[in-house]
């Protein structure tokens, strides 16, 4: 070939010349004629590479098919491609490597990447030949890709001492991989000084004996080792596989090892070093610089082969048994283990052996015992050691722990000395269960032989790590003047003829405490005895509970804008609308300088649909509506339609009409409540503005204001306008307050009002009949708002729809249960019914849309359109299909859509606990603020609620559902029998573990006396009724109590519990616990307890009368 | 920005454990601060055990990345270590995770440690793995040596070899020593437990490490002990992502009680107490929030103070553990509220640190330049360009104050009237909790400029 080589004549010179050839050739061209012929060279590496993919491609589907038994395809192509792989393209790829090398300058190589990389023979005969600068640059870029040619390239280029790198652990990492594709590697490596001191190297750093450890997969792309294997199959087979990598690394530093080219000391000292650090990374941990687990395998093994003897290393095994990685602290304890007993050095085992209980691995705490029994002979020698080990076994998470640690207690007789003993007792609260009991009669055994111990030393300081400390002020040590205390307490504050006294249940618990028989399950019931929440015998209305309305436009504009960002709870969201409601006429100067990030800001993220969410949604459109006075049609808006956005579209047709009226639902006191007065005052202003008037929808059936709702926006008529108007005068009407002196005075101010709307407020607020309404969705809100749990009768035809005409009643779905754990679909489809009311028709498929049209709110009319009773009848959109599922995003919403009634909310969020009960997950759970109101029952659906809430397998959710029981039973606002009872009812086909709720109500149970009462009450009602192997650590919490509080177990259910098989766990349990509630120390214990509950759910009674007095 | 900065530790030899006889000594190499390589210490470990266990789990947290936001650098990893005071009555060891979402500090008083104090100052001491490994096979009762850099070793051996190890050290990193400092002021005591009970707390966590990154739980009484709630209550102790303190598990077992401090800012903090001295573990409000970008220092980087005052505080420093405020008030003869914003600047500045269980600051100076910090932040940066561009219009009235900023898209509108807010969107997202948006610390440095102005005319 002549040295004007053109770029046209490449193609053929790379195909028809030897890799000598083109080597010689390139080597006579002058600097720039190699320059001119970069591009094309780049272009033939790129069509090379394509056609070697699409080889590679083929030769595997081949393979794949003979692998499997399939016959080869006949096509010619692919033994083509097969033919072409062999023979031409890979020899033609690394010539063309070879070129881009010889004529490209490090940034081009850079860009080129593997396809400059020729094989080991040309690379170093090429960078001999042009000595460049950027060697050491290019030497490490190539190390970088960890492939077997490139490394093998760098050190041979070492070598020649062409080049001099620092061999850093990337180097070392590349070395690692490399140098098991060399046969015979321990004598390649021994023959080199060099290499030894990197097989040094890499064996102290983690980071290259991960590489070791694991082979990576070999480059696919890559140029072949040597021209021999022409096959990408056959080039494959040359890197060894994972388990061979490894091993070959062993077998290589064991000969290097033996042969003391390495000194044993050297690896076992590294194989340490890295135990260590590998120690502290627990398995399976995904972050890339934990070692995987083959990597401690790798390192097991490789310390298992150079440490012989292992007994003389025992101090260095140690540290290494209470490792975060279970493996090597496994290996470690076994290598004591296996150590003769006096080559042990106690102390220093000892000190170690609590860390390992720290760990909650099962099988580390059984290694630890086989070591503690293997000590046993020696533990005399450093028995504080000693104890302190077993003791430690007392916080291990196991029960089996536990016993092992007891058995071992017991056998040993450790409970020598006060100093064990405050040790042990301390651990005791750790236990639980028949455990805790047992560990309770060792103490007692152990103090007695103590106090019989004539020798007796006396007490020592507590060395007991945190005695010193203070404990937090008890809440319930019982003060000596107790007795005392309640009688001051009933004696001031007795008074049977308070009605809020006695609606709070404090004149009852009084009586029953004072009588002269006390019987505990009567005071039982008394302390427990939830109050009536949903009377309307106690005030609603008090000046600390007032929202101050906005009345500002600055201000407005603010809270406009964090009630967009999602800042706002609903309560707060409707005063924001209603600020609008009243002053978007009202522009201060600088109104569009204020409102212009706001809405420049909503215009951005319009562009991303769904990107808020909640109640905040609707809230889009009028923003605009409000900045540019325009119909809010113009503007877009989530399809999703609930009351809420009804009632925005509502306040946007007043906006249309030029009006500044208040929105007549927005609450004037927390809790979604309305001053009734002011509702009056609304209903007035409406009216001197010519609405609420709604003549023109009289005489209709329940249907008949679709049409005139679908027409709205064609053109604004008296029907549609009084349609929507009425959409806000249903949830006015739902608000109204329950107390009874402002709905009188209400009522005398209603004589003003006139029309349809003033006989639905007469009735609303107990006044007429409910014959003189017109319109059935007003019948049904005006009887709701006035009486939320009785059935009436509407005009016209019964809708069947729950909590309209007729009351909704709840039931157990127990099919949802089973067909939850039959399928995940199953239990997404009717885990909503779990919880179900007794309406057939409510589950009526709604049309929810996904792509909305242009024109949303249009499109939102459509949807209330298709739902038709939603909007006019919001107490039966509450049992709705799609509350159930979009409940965590609107749950605000609708927690004010009836404050009178918060059944229906409760009963959706116990559905949703339901559902989602053995997810780890708590993002479904919604807002559950109001759930903590503290004049909120949860005695009804809540006992629901709280028996799934307390079973969940989300730690946060249970946590939430604890806080939630917490502050019911302070507050006696729920119910023990009933979750007892809920509990039975499910545990047949509930698919959650029992010692999940267990847990939580152990937690319970340590509050107070009051709340371990209510635990008591619970799991008595669980334990007398439940059936079958769940039984037993519902009765082991029992008996914690028992031990606890003395707590006893009533006759009826000591009957209940007489047919236990004998000799089973639980008959065991009962018979335990029936015992140790005889015993006087329980009976004090007891007395105690009872005191205690009644001091605390007095003192609650009495504060919450106080309160609703001071309202 | 640059994310990270080259830092060199260029240490004179290589900390390790050495073995004479029945003796190992402790020797941790030192790098920079006031000398290039100081030698703090020479003496013996009280209780080399606990000790060792201590500075190990010390290490642990600044190798540890809690919060791992995809792209994981495992350089990251030996970024940082250790920066210990010297103050000739005990060593403070500090350190952040590498996420620095999580702040550590060890005291070790003379109870810990008996020896000769030779001399005070701030710098780093090198924790390489083999040493932490060495660390690891000390027991109680060998006979430990401690010392804190070492003259004889430097020069025997600087002219042969230099441990040297180049790092690029986050500016995170560095900011998070800053902001720290102020978050600790907030911090109050809210209980003192026995560390069993903490035990107990940390086992209820799940055994898998599910950080769940910007969960919040609490700490609440519960009847003789605390329990861990999901909601705020009286008494309650805020704590994001609670999974880190798991990280304490191991050396609970030597404190005699464990001081829990909490903010309204849900930062919390534990303080075991031990024989040695103490260990002190600050966590940031989520795990995915480093301290450094709080910003809640940000104010006091940016605030105007008498030049003439700080510089009289600052040369009032001697290495003291604990600064009386009315003390160098008196002899600097500067009023108490002057001082202690002094304190608070030179706090951003690296030159004091804030011990929370003595409530006071302390004097050290972070071995890195500091000066970094404000150059770096970018909010202080777009702030002061927002005001030299003349982009903030003040509109003062007799009821508020209101300034109108142009962002880089839009005008925001910054109330200045109570509690600063801005109607910009970063604002929006962290409601003011990671300290002020670039917007409002233009606006206050306008408006401080406007008063100034306006009281130089009157």
């Amino acid at each position: 070939m002549s040295s004007r080589l053109s770029p046209d004549d490449v193609e053929a010179f790379l195909r028809d010349n030897s890799q000598e050839q083109v080597f010689e050739t390139l080597a006579q061209l002058t600097a720039e004629d190699r320059t001119a012929l970069v591009p094309k060279f780049r272009q033939m590496a790129s069509i090379y590479q394509f056609r070697l993919s699409s080889a590679i491609q083929e030769e595997r589907i081949e393979l794949s098919k003979a692998q499997r038994g399939i016959p080869a395809t006949e096509e010619p192509t692919a033994n083509l491609a097969t033919e072409r792989t062999k023979l031409w393209l890979r020899p033609a790829i690394d010539r063309c490597a070879t070129c881009l090398l010889f004529c490209c300058e490090y940034n081009e190589l850079k860009e080129a990447g593997h396809t400059a990389v020729p094989s080991t023979e040309y690379a170093v005969k090429v960078i001999a030949t042009r000595k460049p600068k950027w060697i050491s640059q290019w030497c490490k870029f190539i190390l970088a890709a960890r492939s077997h040619t490139n490394f093998f390239t760098v050190y041979r280029l070492e070598q020649l001492g062409l080049v001099k790198l620092k061999h850093d652990s990337n180097y070392l990492a590349c070395a690692a991989q490399s140098l098991t594709s060399v046969a015979g590697m321990a004598d390649f490596i021994a023959a080199s000084p060099q290499l030894i001191q990197d097989v040094i190297d890499i064996l102290k750093s983690p980071l290259s004996l991960r590489a070791m450890a694991i082979a990576v997969s070999p480059d696919s792309n890559a140029a072949p080792l040597n021209e021999q294997k022409t096959s990408f199959v056959e080039f494959c087979s040359e890197v060894p596989s994972q388990n061979e990598h490894a091993n070959r690394w062993l077998n290589c530093i064991q000969f290097l090892a033996e042969k003391n080219i390495i000194t044993n000391d050297t690896v076992i000292e590294s194989s340490f070093s890295q135990l260590f650090s590998a120690s502290e990374i627990p398995e399976k941990k995904k972050n890339s610089w934990a070692p995987s687990e083959s990597t401690t395998d790798f390192l097991i093994a490789l310390h298992d082969r150079i440490a012989v003897d292992k007994s003389n290393l025992s101090n260095r095994y140690i540290p290494l048994i209470a490792a975060s990685n279970t493996a090597i602290a496994s290996y470690a304890m076994n290598n004591l283990l296996n150590t003769p007993t006096d080559k042990l050095v106690l102390t220093n085992v000892l000190s170690y052996l609590p860390m390992v209980f720290n760990t909650r691995s099962k099988e580390l705490s059984d290694l630890a015992f086989k070591l503690l029994k293997k000590l046993e002979p020696r533990a005399m020698e450093k028995q504080e050691l000693y104890d302190d080990s077993v003791l430690s076994a007392l916080t291990h998470k196991s029960g089996v722990t536990h016993k092992q640690a007891l058995n071992l207690i017991q056998k040993m007789s450790l409970l020598k000395n006060s100093e064990t003993l405050n040790k042990f007792e301390t651990r005791i609260t750790w236990l639980e269960g028949i455990n805790r009991s047992r560990a309770r009669d060792l103490l007692e055994a152990a103090k007695r032989e103590l106090a019989n111990t004539a020798t007796k030393t006396p007490d020592k300081q507590l060395s007991e790590i945190g005695q010193g400390a203070p404990l937090l002020s008890p809440v319930f040590d019982c003060a000596p003047s107790i007795t005392q205390a309640i009688e001051e307490m009933i004696a001031n504050n007795f008074n049977a003829k308070d009605a809020l006294s006695e609606l709070a249940g404090f004149d009852h618990l009084a009586q029953t405490y004072s009588a002269s028989e006390r019987d505990n399950n009567k005071l039982a019931d008394a302390i427990l005895k939830p109050i009536d929440l949903y009377s309307f015998e106690y005030p609603r209305l008090s000046d600390s509970t007032r929202v101050s309305p906005i009345n500002d436009t600055n201000d407005l504009i603010i809270e406009a804008t964090r009630a967009i960002a999602g800042k706002k709870t609903a309560e707060e969201t409707e005063q924001v609308v209603d600020g609008i409601a009243r002053m978007w006429k009202n522009r201060p100067t600088d109104f569009t300088e204020k409102m212009a990030p706001l809405t420049s800001r909503l215009e951005a993220e319009t562009q991303t649909q769904f990107q808020l969410r909640g109640i905040s949604l609707p809230l889009y459109p009028l923003v605009f509506s409000w900045f540019f006075g325009l119909p809010i049609t113009q503007y877009s808006c989530h399809p999703f339609a609930t009351v809420w956005t009804a009632r925005i579209v509502c306040l946007a047709e007043r906006m249309r009409q030029g009006l500044e009226l208040p929105m007549l639902a927005a609450p004037t006191h927390k809790g979604g409540w309305i001053d009734p007065t002011e509702l009056v005052r609304r209903v007035k202003l409406y009216q001197q503005s010519n609405r609420l008037l709604f003549n023109s929808l009289k005489g209709s059936s329940k249907f008949d204001f679709l049409n005139p709702l679908k027409s709205l926006f064609k053109g604004s008529d008296n029907a549609s306008t009084e349609i929507w108007d009425s959409i806000e005068m249903t949830q006015a009407l739902l608000r109204i307050a329950p107390d009874k002196q402002a709905r009188q005075k209400a009522l005398n101010q209603c004589h003003e009002i006139t029309g349809e709307i003033a006989q639905t407020m007469k009735y609303a607020l107990g006044s007429g009949s409910i014959d003189s309404i017109e319109l059935p969705y007003f019948q049904v809100a005006a009887h709701r708002a006035r009486d939320p749990f009785t059935s009436c009768k509407i005009k016209g035809e019964d809708l069947g729809l729950p909590d309209t005409a007729e009351v909704a009643t709840y039931i157990l779905n127990k099919e949802a249960f089973v067909n939850s754990r039959a399928s995940t679909q199953d239990s997404l489809n009717n885990a909503i019914k779990v919880l179900k009311v007794t309406h057939s028709n409510i589950y009526k498929t709604l049309y929810v849309a996904r792509n909305a049209p242009s024109d949303r709110l249009s499109h939102i009319a459509e949807l209330v359109s298709q739902s038709d009773y939603y909007y006019l009848y919001p107490t039966s959109m509450l049992h709705s299909f799609y509350t159930n599922i979009f409940a965590p995003d609107f749950q605000e919403d609708f927690v004010l859509v009836w404050p009178l009634n918060m059944e229906p909310v409760i009963s959706n969020v116990a559905n949703l606990c339901f559902q989602y009960i053995n997810s780890s997950s708590q993002r479904w759970l919604g807002q559950w603020d109001f759930l903590f109101s503290p004049d909120l029952t949860l005695a009804k659906n809540g006992s629901w609620l709280l028996c799934f809430a307390l079973a969940n397998n989300s730690n946060e959710t249970a946590r939430l559902a604890l806080d939630l029981v917490i502050a019911a039973v302070d507050e006696n606002r729920a119910d023990a029998k009933a979750i007892g009872n809920c509990i039975v009812e499910v545990s047949d086909v509930m698919s959650y573990k029992p010692s999940r709720l267990v847990k939580v109500l152990r937690e319970l149970s340590k509050v107070s006396p009051l709340h371990a009462l209510f635990t008591w009450e619970m799991i008595e009602t669980v334990v007398k009724k439940l059936k079958g192997r769940t039984l037993t650590v519902y009765l082991e919490l029992a008996l914690e109590l028992v031990e606890e509080y003395g707590f006893a177990l009533t006759k009826d259910s000591e009957q209940e519990l007489a047919n236990l098989l004998k000799k089973s766990k639980p008959a065991i349990l009962v018979a335990k616990m029936i015992q140790r509630s005889k015993e006087t120390t329980n009976i004090q214990k007891r007395q105690e307890a009872y005191n205690q509950a009644t001091l605390q759910s007095l003192q609650s009674r009495l504060n919450r009368q106080q309160r609703w007095a001071s309202s | 920005m640059s994310a990270a900065f080259e830092f060199s530790y260029a240490y004179p030899f290589e900390s390790a454990i050495s073995t004479e006889g029945n003796q190992s000594n402790l020797r941790l190499a030192t790098f920079g601060g006031a000398e290039k390589s100081p030698y703090f210490f020479d003496g013996y470990l009280a209780h080399p055990k606990t000790t060792a266990d201590l500075l190990l789990t010390l290490s642990a947290i600044s190798r540890t990345r809690f919060y791992s936001p995809g792209e994981i650098r495992e350089r990251l990893l030996a970024a940082a270590d250790p920066v210990v005071t010297c103050d000739g009555t005990q060593l403070r060891f500090e350190v952040f995770s590498v996420c620095c979402g999580g702040y550590a500090r060890l005291d070790l008083t003379d109870t810990a440690i008996d020896g000769n104090w030779l001399s005070k100052g701030t710098t780093n001491v090198d924790f390489n793995p083999p040493m932490r490994a060495a660390l690891s096979t000390v027991f109680h009762g060998d006979k430990a040596g401690l010392k804190i850099g070492d003259h004889g070793l430097e020069l025997v051996k600087a002219t042969e070899s230099v441990t040297e190890r180049k790092v690029k050290l986050p500016v995170r990193w560095l900011k998070s020593f800053v902001e720290v400092q102020s978050y600790q002021t907030e911090l109050k005591l809210i209980a003192e437990i026995a560390p069993l009970e903490l035990a107990k707390l940390l086992h209820t966590l799940p055994q898998q490490n599910i950080l769940k990154a910007g969960s919040i739980t609490y700490l609440v009484p519960s009847g003789r002990s605390m329990r861990l709630s999901q909601r705020p209550a009286p008494g309650a102790v805020a704590i994001g992502a609670i999974s880190r303190l798991k990280i304490l598990e191991p050396i609970l077992r030597y404190a005699k009680s464990v001081k829990i401090y909490g903010s309204a800012s849900s930062i919390s903090a534990f303080e075991l107490l031990l024989p040695q001295g103490k260990f002190v573990l600050v966590l940031s409000p989520n795990a995915a929030r480093g301290f450094s970008g709080e910003g809640q220092a940000l104010s006091d980087l940016v605030q105007k103070v008498d030049d003439s005052a700080l510089a009289k505080v600052k040369a009032a420093l001697t290495w003291q553990s604990k600064l009386n405020v009315e003390q160098v008030a008196r002899d600097t003869e500067i009023a108490i509220a002057d001082v202690k914003s002094a304190l608070q600047i030179l706090g951003t500045r690296g030159l004091v640190g804030f011990d929370i269980s003595e409530s006071c600051y302390y004097h050290r100076e972070l071995p890195f330049n500091i000066d970094l910090v404000e150059d770096l932040h970018p909010r202080i940066k777009k702030a002061r360009k927002i005001l030299a561009d003349g982009r903030v219009r003040l509109n003062l009235d007799n009821r508020t104050t209101t300034a109108y900023v142009t962002g880089d898209t839009l005008q925001h509108v910054v109330d200045l009237s109570g509690e600063p807010t801005c109607t910009c969107p970063w604002y929006k997202q962290y409601d003011g909790k990671r300290g002020p948006c670039s917007h409002i610390m233009a606006s206050e440095m306008a408006l401080l400029e406007h008063n100034l102005e306006t009281d130089s005319a009157t």
